[in-house]
């Protein structure tokens, strides 16, 4: 397929999502155009927008500093041997890096060109936006020591390793063609590396945020036109509030550092299991992450990294609810 | 002759500088606080500081621009930044409102909130308040705002009621509360004073409030910012006592600088 053909697809892909979601928000609010839809729209996406920003820098700077003085031999030596050790230790790296959801993607590219194994770099990613020290205090604050809690983490952590797992078992396959991407092959010559950390930090700004963008506007408009009522009126069940509550992670795509409150509101009325598959699908995977995904993967990796997510917190939220009463 | 490569830079700085010249304009105006939780502010600085590093770096003259791959450079992706400059720079800047709260999808937001149509059912009371039953577990009793009850918000209001050993005390008590309006067009003599509660940013706000009676309620349009001074007492209704708080002054008045509502906890 030649490059231009490859240009198109994407922008089609691009469309073919997003016009969905606009014919369904211009339905629903019977004039797009209404001021106060507008600024309820506008609202939503600055703040999304605003939020997320630091963390993206963030993830940026720190794949800046990796490309620039992170030697390929000094990282292997600090990566144990087996693909289960390799990917134990890519889903503690979070607490190392804690770039949350917005940020983990540009340094996880930054890892993969630098010769990481994907087991470490794919459960560093699915585990990252989780395992880190602000999500552990927030959490906690919300729901103190108990089956919440744990049962945030321990699925988060089994859920990475098992993807770091995959990951490892397919190394070619995840791997982006690289040959039409330089944002992070960059032969911008800095004698200076902490200007050429900055110097790439730029560009991958530029790169991820249109992803990061495309996602706000998506979860804006989401949350703009869909009375979550209707959602979680459906409530109830073992399974049906497990699927409901991965449903509304994804849609509502909150910061994980504080969506363990938003959970809190939910727990009058929803199942432990269900506000776990909450709690560890939707950092996982929410529209922004998968936008961002994009960025760095194959079409066909991230939809791999949609559905696996999905079915691991399902199970272990539908196995809660009906062992762990 | 433009040089491609440097009228591609150019716009990469423009757009660095000018988001951290927005975030920078955010917290110079206080306009910050309609969009996230103010103790983030730290954060947004920052972020304008490193956004506008990237900027300047990136208008240094490279030595070798060209990476020898044989391939155009994606400049387009840029562009869509223009959606966050214009939204931010020339759209009024304005928090979350009574507008945001929808006729039938007064759900909208997420949980059991006080929606127009009905005025605060009991159960709707109940439950919005049942949501900081939790915070009440595992914090100390006491996280009100303040000491004194007239200097209690519409959220420390909720929590005393939520708290089931002191809901009763809410009887004859006297408050000073700050909202917006939430009226039904027919009703002439009740309204909601109204506030959102967030606690990051506004993918988790939640509209709570207390329902207020007021015979003048028809000269009150809705999103308008009051200061409603009163009195509880419990009202029946559907067989559960609501409590209501009788108003005994309403004044207009601004915006508040930071319109939401924080947990004191956080």
């Amino acid at each position: 397929m030649s490059r231009i053909q490859t240009h198109i697809l994407n922008k089609a892909y691009l469309l073919t999502l997003g016009l969905p979601v606009a014919a369904y928000v211009i339905g629903k609010t019977a004039s797009p155009l209404n001021p106060v839809t507008v600024n309820t729209f506008t609202a939503h996406f600055l703040s999304i927008f605003i939020e997320a920003m630091p963390f993206l820098l963030l993830g940026t700077l720190v794949s800046g500093l990796v490309e620039a003085f992170g030697h390929p031999e000094f990282l292997a030596r600090l990566i144990p041997r087996t693909s289960f050790t390799r990917a134990i230790t890519g889903a503690l790296l979070g607490f190392v890096f804690p770039v949350c959801e917005c940020g983990v993607v540009p340094v996880v590219r930054r890892l993969m060109h630098k010769g990481v194994p994907m087991s470490v770099c794919i459960s560093f990613l699915i585990a990252a936006p989780i395992m880190n020290p602000v999500v552990v205090w927030s959490t906690y604050s919300a729901f103190g020591l108990g089956p919440v809690f744990y049962g945030r983490f321990i699925v988060a952590s089994f859920t990475a390793i098992c993807i770091g797992l995959l990951a490892s078992r397919d190394e070619e396959a995840t791997m982006h063609t690289t040959t039409h991407k330089h944002t992070y092959h960059s032969t911008k010559k800095h004698p200076n590396k902490v200007m050429r950390a900055l110097s790439i930090g730029a560009d991958e700004t530029i790169e991820m945020g249109f992803y990061l963008i495309i996602g706000c506007l998506i979860a804006s408009a989401l949350q703009t036109a869909v009375p979550q009522s209707t959602l979680t009126g459906i409530g109830g069940g073992a399974v049906a509030s497990v699927i409901v509550m991965q449903l509304l992670a994804f849609i509502m795509s909150i910061c994980s550092t504080v969506d363990a409150f938003v959970a809190l509101g939910f727990a009058r009325s929803f199942s432990a299991g269900s506000l776990i598959a909450f709690l560890t699908f939707g950092p996982m995977i929410d529209i922004k992450s998968t936008m961002m995904f994009l960025s760095a993967f194959k079409k066909r990796t991230v939809v791999a990294l949609m559905i696996l997510p999905f079915i691991l917190t399902f199970a272990a939220g539908v196995t809660f609810n009906l062992f762990m009463q | 002759m433009i040089d491609i490569q440097f009228a591609r830079r150019l716009t990469h700085t423009a757009i660095l500088l000018g988001i951290g010249a927005y975030f920078a304009q955010l917290i110079t105006s206080g306009n910050l606080a309609n969009y996230v939780n103010i103790r983030i502010e730290w954060m947004i600085a920052t972020a304008a500081v490193l956004l506008w590093l990237y900027g300047i770096i990136n208008l240094i003259p490279q030595k070798n621009e060209s990476c020898g791959c044989g391939h155009r450079h994606d400049s387009w992706k840029a562009l869509i930044f223009i959606i966050p400059l214009f939204l931010g720079f020339f759209l009024p800047s304005k928090p979350l409102g009574a507008g945001s709260i929808g006729d039938s999808d007064a759900q909208m937001l997420m949980r059991n909130h006080i929606s127009m149509d009905m005025l605060a059912t009991p159960e709707r009371v109940h439950n919005a308040a049942m949501l900081y039953n939790p915070l009440n577990d595992i914090y100390p009793e006491q996280q009100f705002s303040s000491e004194n009850p007239l200097h209690f918000t519409i959220l420390d209001w909720l929590r005393l009621y939520a708290d089931t050993s002191k809901k009763d005390a809410l009887e004859g008590q006297k408050a000073d509360v700050t909202g917006f309006v939430i009226r039904d067009d027919a009703s002439t003599d009740e309204f909601i004073v109204t506030r959102f509660f967030m606690r990051h940013c506004i993918f988790d706000a939640i509209p709570i409030g207390i329902v207020v009676r007021w015979n003048d309620t028809d000269k009150l349009p809705e999103d308008t910012w009051v200061r409603v001074q009163g009195i509880f007492a419990f009202d029946e209704r559907d067989g559960m006592k609501v409590p209501v708080l009788q108003a005994t002054k309403v004044k207009r008045v601004r915006q508040p600088d930071i319109p939401y509502l924080y947990p004191q906890t956080q």
